[in-house]
Formats: structure tokens, sequence, C-alpha cells
């Protein structure tokens, strides 16, 4: 086995390599063919997709208590116990790996089990991510990363009286497969692979915002792996911006006997029909976890979204039906950046725009016999919708295209509703991730 | 009633098909050899004969003109037997109506009084046309197929979407659903508006343009073939659309073909695909608390009427190439509220009780947005605001930090953010910053 395996250090921008000395009539170069096998890796290069997301959401009350806990009685988050907050999915970019910033204020007090009682344990806290990431072979790998958060030094452990004096960065830097250095290892999870992440809260945070996105690392695939997409040529090593093979004329790959498929004007067209299906953006990552949630900070997973309505209502708000541009929904305008020429061909398609996507949606139900239908609607003519199947909660997954528009400038206005279609009991969601989907087999 | 559309009057451009699939199946014929998309008629006043006109600009022939419908045997303008297909039509019916659109093989589409039926891949779906009434009304019907990237096996191999648009009623509808793959075979004949040559359930009513083709139509692009071209947005920063490049399956990138078109297609094609990774940077729906009830506030620099509302605060990555933001929110207002977004790379402010201008390293507020309303306080209501594109540098991370303000400026308003977005954007006539924040 033969592997390739390029660093994406130093990458900070894209690379376009002028056409002009390409066209007829001009002297053909090696060099010039060489940078445009080279521009062809930096798109992957460059990711910075945010895929789990969880903030205040206009809140301004904070969970923990500020008070000297009640003896004996819980009324302060559990020490050590994880409250989950948010629960995403993504089609991992190829090569990139997670990192999560977060806002926080110190964090309050806790309080422990002592078998019939409860004690106080102390201002602490703490962020966790779980990521588990899934090959196109069906394998699996996971890691979990936490960073501890800065207590309050106040009586009883209370927030400051002005959060704006006391607002902390933390960070976990880097969120990796828990094996991830051999050239078997990153081809395997760089490749065609998905992640389910989780972002747990640990006794008293206080989060202003925590976002965790991905950031580009390094990239590795094996010579004739076939069933994983090349996004790039893996031309040079041992970074992107280093020296690439030397090639002495334009060949179909840069080896005839298929040893080093990196170059060549096959290897071109691949990458480029494979940056349009493989790469695109993450469009909505969303939690209806909020920090006054009913439990406050006693439950231990994000309390869902319910309906028992036979007709679509608004996924954040029950009494709301209808798709309505003048109601709050999210944005995918940049998702346009990703439009395919086929999908959205000039001369069909002129002022408009449409992406491919996959919507996720994690969601159960109250009864066994419930089935029920979440719809992610970007416009009138334009949704994607996605069946719940089971009470258990588990990803569900459909696929549709979705309307961004243009671009910034171009309003996009996405809503998301639900609806029980058959059964006696509530359709639950618990959280959901839309993003771009070419037409390819995903992982999941 | 809007008018539908007449989309064709220019030969239709070449496609290179739908961009390929690594979806397992051989057998779907993504490297179509044979026209594209093939075009029939267009009549205002349903005239068979004319809507038998192929006005696609190939030249493969006109259908036949029956005596309510038209055919064409065998339909052999498109290659292969399977995969990708598109079927559109602007036609007119009501409730009472029985007959078939659409035949060829072993797929079909077809109006059984309210319902509209449609079969692929040997399995028939059925759905009531709610905006279908006792009047007739002009509809624009499509029905787009492709392969199903969710596939699971033979049986959901494929997707379908049919949307159905009442130009009299401005409703849409639509479903989807996934097939086996369907039989659609060039020695076999397709009619339009029966299900036999010989005219059997031949179409009641009139129909008015059909457009059949072998990649898929999206809703948004059906929507501006045949309804309404939306008019020319004013974009903030660059527009990015993908650079077609054929697919390695066309040959042009063998051995003995000239090595140039292809280089040089693949370097324009990167022009086009520096920003596809770029989403939404904040995307977040409010979770209902008002706004004028917080305390978690701080004076903004630049003008201390206006304060920074902690509940807004994010910290996000900006990816390489961006150098704008667009911001966005929603708003519900009681009263006159000035609304402004804050974009800057240092955490001047989350450090200091009075924040000073010495302290920021970057900085930007928005032009104020003032809102002046009676939206009252129920669970809907409200209106969006642009807050227009603000500068961005991150830091060293490679992070920028945004904050929405309020200028509360009558104090008895009561008023709440209830969604607000961000997006990255390129304005190419200012510098370019740098994203950082990988592991250089």
């Amino acid at each position: 086995m033969t592997f390739f395996r390029h660093w994406h250090q130093g990458v900070q921008s894209a690379q376009k390599p002028h056409v002009g000395p390409l066209v007829g009539g001009k002297l053909a170069k090696a060099s010039r063919a060489t940078a445009v096998m080279r521009a062809q890796d930096k798109p992957t290069a460059l990711g910075r997709r945010i895929i789990g997301h969880q903030s205040l959401r206009g809140e301004h009350a904070w969970s923990v208590p500020d008070g000297n806990p009640t003896s004996g009685v819980l009324t302060h988050p559990p020490a050590g116990v994880l409250r989950e907050v948010g629960r995403w999915r993504a089609d991992v970019t190829p090569g990139h790996v997670l990192r999560l910033s977060a806002l926080v204020i110190a964090s309050g007090q806790t309080q422990g089990d002592i078998g019939a009682s409860y004690i106080a344990t102390g201002a602490q806290g703490a962020l966790r991510v779980d990521a588990t990431w899934t090959a196109q072979s069906a394998a699996t790998t996971t890691r979990s990363r936490s960073v501890a958060l800065p207590s309050s030094t106040q009586q009883f452990g209370a927030a400051p009286t002005h959060p704006w004096t006391a607002i902390k960065l933390v960070k976990i830097w880097v969120v990796e497969p828990a094996s991830f250095s051999t050239h078997l290892e990153v081809a395997t999870w760089t490749g065609h692979v998905g992640v389910d992440v989780t972002l747990s809260h640990i006794g008293g945070c206080r989060v202003v915002s925590a976002v965790l996105h991905e950031v580009p690392k390094e990239l590795a695939r094996e010579h004739d792996d076939d069933a994983d997409l090349w996004t790039s040529h893996i031309f040079a090593t041992p970074t992107v911006e280093s020296q690439g093979p030397i090639i002495g004329w334009p060949f179909e790959r840069l080896k005839d006997d298929g040893t080093d498929p990196r170059g060549g004007t096959m290897h071109l067209m691949d990458v480029a029909a494979a940056q349009g299906l493989r790469l695109g953006p993450q469009l909505i990552s969303w939690t209806p976890w909020v920090e006054s949630q009913a439990t406050g900070v006693f439950d231990t997973e994000v309390l869902p979204v319910e309906t028992a309505s036979s007709s679509f209502v608004r996924l954040w708000d029950g009494a709301a039906v209808g798709y309505d541009e003048d109601e709050p929904g999210w944005s995918i305008s940049s998702g346009a950046y990703a439009r395919g020429y086929a999908e959205n061909h000039t001369y069909w398609s002129r002022n408009e725009g449409s992406i491919p996507v996959v919507v996720a949606v994690y969601a159960g139900a109250e009864d066994l016999t419930d089935e029920g239908t979440v719809r992610v609607q970007a416009a009138p003519w334009s949704w994607v919708d996605v069946r719940i199947l089971d009470r258990d909660p588990a990803w569900w997954l459909g696929y549709g295209h979705l309307r961004t528009g243009m671009g910034p400038g171009d309003t996009s206005l996405v809503q998301a509703f639900f609806r029980r279609d058959a059964g006696i009991g509530d359709i639950r969601v618990f959280g959901m991730s839309v993003y771009h989907a070419g037409q390819y087999a995903p992982t999941f | 009633m809007a008018e539908w559309g007449s989309p064709w009057g220019a030969a239709t451009p070449t496609l290179w098909g739908a961009g390929g699939s690594i979806l397992p199946d051989p057998t779907f014929p993504m490297g179509v050899t044979g026209p594209d998309i093939v075009f029939f008629g267009e009549s205002e006043t349903g005239d068979w004969t004319e809507l038998a006109t192929n006005l696609s600009g190939y030249p493969s022939g006109d259908f036949t003109a029956g005596a309510g419908w038209i055919y064409v045997d065998p339909f052999d303008r498109a290659a292969g037997t399977g995969g990708t297909f598109s079927f559109e039509a602007v036609c007119r019916f009501n409730r009472d109506d029985v007959c078939h659109l659409m035949l060829w093989d072993d797929v079909y589409i077809r109006i059984d009084t309210q319902d509209i039926v449609v079969e692929a891949g040997g399995g028939a779906q059925t759905y009531t046309i709610e905006s279908c009434s006792g009047a007739r009304e002009v509809f624009l019907v499509t029905w787009s197929m492709e392969p199903n990237p969710l596939t699971t096996g033979a049986a959901d191999l494929m997707r379908s979407e049919v949307w159905i648009y009442n130009y009299d009623d401005d409703a849409w509808e639509g479903f989807m659903w996934t097939h086996a793959l369907a039989t659609m075979s060039n020695a076999a004949e397709l009619i339009v508006g029966a299900s036999s040559i010989a005219g059997a359930d031949a179409w009641v009513d009139e129909i008015y343009a059909v457009r059949i083709g072998r990649y898929f139509h999206a809703s948004s692009e059906n929507r501006t073939v045949f309804v309404e071209e939306p008019s020319t947005p004013t974009l903030h920063g660059v527009d990015r659309l993908e650079w077609p490049v054929p697919t390695s399956d066309s040959g042009l990138g063998n051995d003995g073909e000239f090595a140039g078109p292809v280089y040089a297609m693949a370097a324009k094609h990167t022009h086009s695909q520096d920003m596809r990774l770029h989403g939404p940077l904040v995307n977040v729906i409010g979770s209902g608390a008002w706004s004028d009830e917080s305390t978690w506030t701080t004076p903004d620099h630049d003008d201390a009427n206006y304060q920074l509302h902690l509940e807004t605060l994010e910290r996000v990555p900006v990816p390489p190439g961006c150098n704008r933001v667009h911001v966005r929110a929603h708003v519900q207002v009681n009263g006159t509220v000035r609304f402004k977004a804050w974009v800057g790379n240092g955490p001047g402010y989350l450090s200091k009780p009075a924040p000073t201008p010495a302290a920021i390293t970057v900085d930007q507020t928005t032009v104020a947005v003032t809102v002046a309303a009676a939206h009252g306080t129920g669970d809907t209501g409200g209106q969006w605001i642009d807050l227009d594109v603000l500068f961005v540098e991150p830091d060293g991370d490679g992070y920028i930090y945004v904050v929405l303000l309020a200028f509360d400026f009558v104090p008895v308003s009561t008023w709440r953010w209830r969604a607000w977005n961000v997006e990255p954007l390129l304005d190419t006539t200012q510098d370019v910053i740098g994203g950082g924040g990988g592991f250089g």
C-alpha cells in the first residue's frame, strides 16, 4: 500500500492560478500544470465550518443559583454529572478535526450526593465534547475531551453582578479520533467520515457561547482508494505548500502504473467533481436547549420540543403554522457559495440558487406507535421532509434541495416544522443539523 | 393570476449531465450521450400541433400530434434506461378529471379526480392536491427524479420530487418519496396527454407547455423557469457558482487528448471553489426572553446610548477568504428601539468594566436601524432588520466577536431579539485578511 499524506498547516487562502497561460497558443509548461494541481489542494484545507453551537439565545439569567445550597436538598447542579446541551451531526470535511471555543462566566456552586443527602461541593464547572466518527466502512472511533472552567470566587459561587467584567475564554484545541497517527489511521479518519458530537455541561457552568467547529489538520489517502472521493491531489508533501513531485509532461495520472494517482488530467477532473459533491457548508446546528429549560440544572439531556399536532407547527412555537417570511428563522445565504453548476445553470436558474442538503434530525416519540415528520423549509416551494419512525431517540435523515438564494444580500429564510402522522403521543425533537451533501453515498 | 413562463426562445445550452455520481450502481447513465434536455411545445391555446413541435433547439425531431395528446415512438433521444429524469407541464384540470399527463415505459403521472398519481420503479404514489377545486385552473406540475444518496438498497435507489403550483391561487404543494430504479427504455414510446398512442385515458383539458429532461431540476429552478424569475438581488460581496468541468468518464482527460483544456478548466474551477465551505457564522433562534429586561449590558464606547447585550455575544471562527459579514436580526418591538451590531477582534469589551476604545484592537458597529412599532407581546410578531455589512479582522486564533446592541430610545419599550444571523462574505474591493486558526 502506498499512502500519500500532507499537512494542511499554513494554508490561509485559496490559490487561483492564472488561466491565461493555459489557453491555446501559449507555450505548455509543466510548472503551469503543477500550479493547477497545487491550487486544487487548497479548497479542502480551508474549513472552519461550525458543527455545533450552544449559546444563551437571548436569555439573561443563569440557571445555576447564586445562593447558599439548601442543606440536604438538591438545589444546585450535581458535581461531576454530564448534562447534555447539544447534539449534532456532520459529514466531516476531509482532513479536518474539531475545535471548541467558548466564552464563559465563572462557574457556580455544585452539590454532591452523599447517599441520603447532599452537600455543597464548591464552585466548579467543565465543558465536555464527545465525538464519534463513523467511516464509510462503518468502523467507528470516539474521543472525549473536556476543559475545566474558571470557578467563581464569590460567596456561594455566585455569578458576578456585572458579567461583562468577568468573561473568560476557554478552548479545547483539538478533538480528533482516538488513534490518529499512522498513515492508515489518518487515511481512515480523513476519508469519507461522518461525526456525531455532543456538548455537555458538567457542574455549575455558566456558558455565554460555545462553538464547536472544524479546523484543517492533515489528510492521507491510499493510492488506489476509490471509495473515498479525492477532493484534493495531495500533490505536495509534507505540507500543501511544500515542493511537489516533478512532472515532465501531462499524464492521465502521475504514474501510468497507477501507484501514484495524484496528478494528471484524469485526476484534475476527478478532483473537480469530488469537490463539487463532497465539499460544502454546515448550514444549521440547532439545539432546543435553553438556560431556563424546565428542569434547570438537573436534567442530563436536552429537553425536546414536542407536538401531537397532526398538521405542521413550527419547531420552536407550537402555536405557529405555515412558512412566514416575517417570522424568525435561520439564514443559509452563504450556502450559495457551494452552488453546483448543473443545479444552478445560469440560463434556467437566473437570480436564484439551491443546493443539495441532508437534514439530520435527532428525534423520537412518546409512544411506540408514533410516527411523524420534520420539515425544513427555505421557501414556499422548497423544503425537505424527514420521517420519524420510532419511539427511541435516533438520527433520522432526509435529503433534498433547499433554496439558498444567490448569497448574502439575497435574503434566505429557513424555518422548521413538525407534526405527528400516526400514533397517540408526542413527536419529540432533540436536535438538528443541516449540511450540504452532493450526489454521493454519505457515511450515515 | 400569475402567467406561466415562456422560458424558451433560445437554443438550449449544452449541459454535461448532473455532475456525476459515485453511487455504486453502474446502471446510472450519468455519462448521458444523447441530448440532455428535450423541449416540446408552447401554445397559449393548448394547440396540440403546436405542442408537438420541438422547440428545444436540438435537431431531434417533433412529436406526433394526436387528437388530444402527443407522442413519440420510440423515445430514443435520451440515452440510458434509468437514472435521472424530469418532466414539467403547464396544464389545466379540475377535480373531476381522470386522465394521463405522461407515460414512458413504466413511469407515468396522471390525474385521478383530486389526486395526482405518480409511478416509478414499480410503486405508485398518490397525493391529494389541496388547491385543486371544481374550477378549471392552470397548474404547473413538475416531477424530478435522481439517485437517492441515502439509499439502503434496490428498493430506494432513486428519489423523486413532485411539485404542483396553482397559478390562480399562487399556491405551492409538493411531496417526495424514494423508489426503485425506473425503467425508461429507449425503445418505448413517450406519450403526453394519454396512456397510449391511440389516445387511451386522454387528457380532458388543455396542456400548454411541456419540458422533458434527463437531469434533476430543483424546485427553485422550476419556479424560476415556469412561474417567476426573481429580480436581480443586490449581493453583498462576490457571487460564486461552480465552474463546469466534465467528469473523467467523458474521456477528455484520456491519453491522446489535448491536456491543455483540462488544465485550463480545472484552473478556472479552483476560482469558484474558495468559499464553498463557508456557512453561517451565527444562526440563532431566540429563546423568547425579553431583552429590555436584561441587566447584562455594557455601553458602547462610541455611543453610550447603545448597550451591548451579553446574551447575544458570540465568538466565532472566520473562514479564510472572508473579510466582511452580513448581519440580520428579527426583532419584536413595542415602542421605539434602535439596533446595531458590533464586530471586533479583541477582548477589549470582555475584560474591563468601562471599555475604552484603546482596549479594542479592531472593531466596527453598523449603522443603526430604528424600529418604531407595536408588534405586541405574543409569540408571533416582529420584523426582520438588516444590520448591513461589517468589516472583520480575526484575532490570532482566527476568531471574531459579534454582539448585538440596542438603544432603548423610549425607555418604556418592550422588545426582544427573536432571531439573528451572521453570514460571511468577500468584498473584493477591500483587503482580504487571512482567517488564521489552523495548525500553522
